[in-house]
């Protein structure tokens, strides 16, 4: 029978859409010392501008796009795994699921995988954007508190924009509804990576110990959302763009892209864009024939595909290349 | 007409004549050719669609023995809020979910929850009518537990239910009550099944039949092309006759009538040639292990679960659910009229006194093929399964029994010696007995290869393995949803093997089971489920 000690650990990173996963990958490959990691990311559409932002070796990022590693992806991600692991053994694996992923599907995949004898599930961190959390309404909220519960670690992130008073009662609602689960508090997802590689120490690494839970009967995620995916060779107006964004803030989930401006196109700009809230930040120089890619997703029920593109027509700007 | 050669990976028939085929022919909805590629291109009657398996791997399509596709639909299906506690894991933890959904509840909208588990919820106390009152003073709530056997209601609850201080309790039911009369939560056995429906009405037909469509669609991608409907009511006819008009992939159904009373109509019926037939009737002689109303002849172990958390009293030893009279009459009613009867029955005790009862009845009315079934036999005895056998008597197992409850039946509830033999397949299996395996969803999620895991490994959820010796071998595991199966619903002449003749039902999956570690049976994938010759579902 293989050890499970001598098995690649895998860190498994689940979070509502812009709750912080890619700023924790970052965070945990940062303070890798010397460790190699491997990262798979997944993004719910078909163009992944998280892997785009996640700083590994592009031999050592992983993209699985357009779908979800939960279910429609879910081969593609186990055979992946397979490979490294007789192939190119890393000393780590860490999976960013997308941000609609169900992480009890996840779970019975990389139990599938620890039965082989490939890998051992070592810690399972669900990061929830603690601003976020109580605006999505009672479904979306119901179902991250049942995901919160599927994990060994929660991180409470962006702590810094909510009052006191709001964690605390956050904090109560995740202490009754998840049971053994640890709790921790974080901006900026600044954790300390001691305390992700050795929280689940005492936490068994075989799946006899881990609780199954039935899967709910969905094959893939396309029913109850949407997921709108551009990339334009051609720079944006600025103004327009912005005014794009504001509207987007009240009907989509989420939304993310890197960008170039028609005032500064020798430059790439990040957006990200969560609920009401929009960051935005210059991550670099780019080719006058950078193209810009945006995703956009929400629910089916609130978004309109059609009338994104036409508005999003309405940015690009005219007689540029 | 429409045929389909299937080629390219093993083809496991679960049929000894015709072990090892090269290639399966299916022709319209029937197969018609299993043997070599050559002798079955030779006979074809036309250009037939050729399927490549790729490698895979073509068997029977899968049969759950006991299972509830529609009310599983009206059970679990939104809006009933799962409270199983894979989803939410502590009392606690249930209270604090219904008391969020309270919190957005329109006024009067009624609320039901599905899987508070006695066994499994840790911190679990005894939920009141006044403690449900105080979360939802304005709304019908219902909180129903994992085994589906009871059901807890607030005031208003009650009142839509129509159960008050008056409602005689019907017989077979439990109406938990005040000394003075007055009901105090909890509700039982068959009366909790017609209370529920009250919540279900109020949600419509509309809501119904999306939830039943995504039933279907749960055990068709779990390659079952046929499972039973027990506790079948007559008003289910119009859902089913519904699907099939929609062309949904509908599973083949063997109804088996709920029976409550001695006098209900059971119609004769096979519709669209086996998609859906009467194949019996439903009878429950006892209830739960898990809310302590199966009759045993050894008491439950005495602890904080048993005496406080089930509130059991100390050396109990259950009951049955009707008295026994009563229980005499409806099933010399339903075997009079020539049924095949399935009887719920999980104590020892309960299994005595249907034996004793079936094989009164068989002495005085000789029945040489009446495959009279036990449903679930948690606590069976050795004797009771060589008895059974020398009946003809036929035994259904509820596997998931094991993997679910496991730790709970062996630490609180039976002890190790009666966990050993808990659910006795091995055994039953060993003795001759063609068994089957059942998931009895809503209980359980519906898939063929986890009961074929369970029954092969025996393992509880916490890693523990309850009886090695009652383990299945692989083939009999297999033969348990299919073939054998097939031979318990009455359909071993058209389903359960691939065989010339029969159905043209199949799975395809990307490993072999007899090939495979029993740890990861259920981890093989279901890649493609074919129905009466049509894939109905592929994973691509």
């Amino acid at each position: 029978m293989t050890d499970l000690l001598n098995c690649v650990p895998i860190i498994t990173i689940g979070g509502f859409l812009g709750a912080g996963k890619t700023t924790l990958v970052n965070r945990i490959l940062a303070q890798a010392d010397g460790r190699r990691i491997v990262v798979f990311v997944n993004d719910f559409g078909s163009i992944n501008i998280d892997y785009d932002l996640i700083e590994a070796a592009d031999t050592d990022r992983i993209s699985l796009k357009n779908g979800c590693v939960c279910c429609t992806l879910n081969d593609d991600l186990i055979s992946s795994i397979v490979t490294f692991c007789r192939e190119d053994q890393p000393d780590t694996i860490v999976i960013e699921s997308s941000g609609v992923s169900n992480p009890r599907s996840l779970d019975q995949s990389i139990f599938a995988l620890q039965s082989a004898g490939h890998v051992r599930l070592y810690n399972r961190i669900y990061v929830l954007d603690a601003d976020q959390f109580g605006s999505l309404g009672y479904e979306n909220t119901e179902i991250l508190i049942d995901h919160a519960v599927a994990s060994d670690l929660v991180l409470v992130n962006k702590s810094d924009l909510v009052s006191d008073k709001k964690l605390r009662a956050l904090e109560a609602t995740l202490d009754r509804s998840t049971g053994d689960t640890a709790v921790c508090r974080t901006t900026h997802c600044d954790v300390a990576i001691d305390s992700i590689f050795e929280s689940n120490e005492s936490v068994s690494f075989s799946c006899d110990g881990v609780v199954l839970a039935d899967v709910e009967p969905v094959q893939s995620h396309r029913g109850r959302y949407h997921s709108w995916s551009k990339t334009v060779e051609r720079p944006l107006r600025r103004e327009t763009f912005q005014e794009f964004l504001r509207e987007l803030s009240g009907i989509a989930l989420r939304a993310k892209g890197t960008i170039v401006f028609d005032d500064d196109p020798t430059h790439l700009s990040a957006f990200d864009l969560v609920g009401n809230r929009m960051t935005n930040r210059t991550i670099g120089n780019c080719s006058p024939q950078q193209a810009s890619k945006l995703v956009v997703i929400g629910k089916n029920d609130s978004m309109n595909l059609e009338e994104l593109e036409y508005r999003f027509a309405a940015c690009l700007a005219e007689g540029t290349v | 007409m429409k045929e389909t050669l299937f080629h390219g990976g093993t083809i496991i028939t679960v049929d000894e004549s015709t072990a090892n085929p090269e290639v399966v022919v299916a022709h319209d909805g029937t197969i018609k050719f299993t043997g070599s590629r050559s002798e079955a291109e030779r006979n074809l009657s036309g250009a037939p669609t050729y399927v490549d398996l790729d490698g895979n791997c073509l068997l029977p399509g899968f049969i759950d023995a006991h299972s509830h596709p529609l009310w599983a639909a009206k059970t679990r299906g939104s809006p009933v809020v799962d409270v199983r506690p894979e989803i939410v894991p502590t009392f606690d933890a249930v209270l604090a979910k219904i008391e969020r959904r309270v919190a957005v509840a329109e006024p009067g909208e009624y609320l039901l929850f599905f899987g508070l588990d006695t066994q499994l919820h840790h911190g679990f106390k005894i939920l009141t009518r006044e403690q449900l009152d105080s979360i939802a003073p304005d709304n019908p709530l219902g909180v129903q537990t994992s085994n589906c056997h009871a059901l807890y209601l607030n005031s208003a609850g009650f009142e839509v239910c129509g159960i008050d201080e008056k409602t005689p309790t019907p017989t077979g039911s439990i109406i938990e009550r005040s000394v003075c009369g007055r009901p105090t939560g909890k509700i039982a056995e068959a009366i909790t099944w017609q209370a529920l429906e009250a919540f279900y009405e109020a949600w419509g037909d509309d809501r119904l039949c999306e939830e039943f469509e995504k039933c279907i669609h749960e055990f068709i991608r779990n390659g079952i092309t046929t499972t039973t409907e027990h506790l079948y009511l007559p008003f289910y006819k119009t859902y089913y006759l519904s699907a099939l008009k929609k062309g949904w992939p509908l599973p083949r159904i063997a109804a088996y009538q709920q029976a409550i009373t001695p006098d209900m109509k059971v119609e004769p019926m096979n519709i669209q040639n086996d998609r859906l037939w009467m194949a019996g009737v439903k009878i429950h002689a006892d209830g739960s292990p898990f809310i302590g109303n199966i009759w045993l002849s050894r008491p439950y172990l005495e602890n904080q679960f048993t005496l406080v958390n089930m509130n059991l009293p100390p050396g109990h030893t259950g009951s049955v659910n009707y008295p026994e009279e009563y229980f005499e009459k409806m099933v010399r009613n339903y075997v009079s009229q020539g049924w095949q009867m399935s009887i719920h029955t999980q104590g020892d005790r309960t299994i005595d006194m249907v034996l004793d009862l079936l094989d009164q009845i068989l002495s005085e009315v000789p029945r040489l093929d009446h495959r009279f079934r036990l449903e679930h036999c948690a606590l069976m005895r050795d004797d009771q399964i060589e008895r059974a056998i020398r009946m003809g008597v036929l035994s259904s197992f509820f596997i998931n029994h094991i993997t679910h409850w496991g730790a709970p039946i062996e630490d609180v509830l039976f002890g190790p010696e009666r966990a050993a033999h808990y659910i006795p397949a091995g055994t039953a299996a060993k003795q001759g007995m063609r068994i089957s395996l059942h998931a009895d969803t809503p209980m359980t999620d519906p898939s063929c290869l986890e009961l074929m895991q369970a029954a092969m490994t025996r393992r509880a959820n916490d890693g523990r393995c309850l009886g090695p010796g009652e383990c299945l071998e692989v083939e009999t595991a297999l033969r348990a949803v299919t073939i054998d199966a097939a031979y318990q619903i009455g359909k071993e002449d058209v389903l359960g093997s691939i065989s010339p003749g029969k159905h043209a039902d199949f799975v395809v999956l990307d490993a072999n089971p007899l090939q495979t570690d029993s740890n990861c049976i259920r981890d093989i994938k279901v890649k493609q489920t074919w129905l009466a010759g049509e894939c109905v579902w592929t994973n691509d």
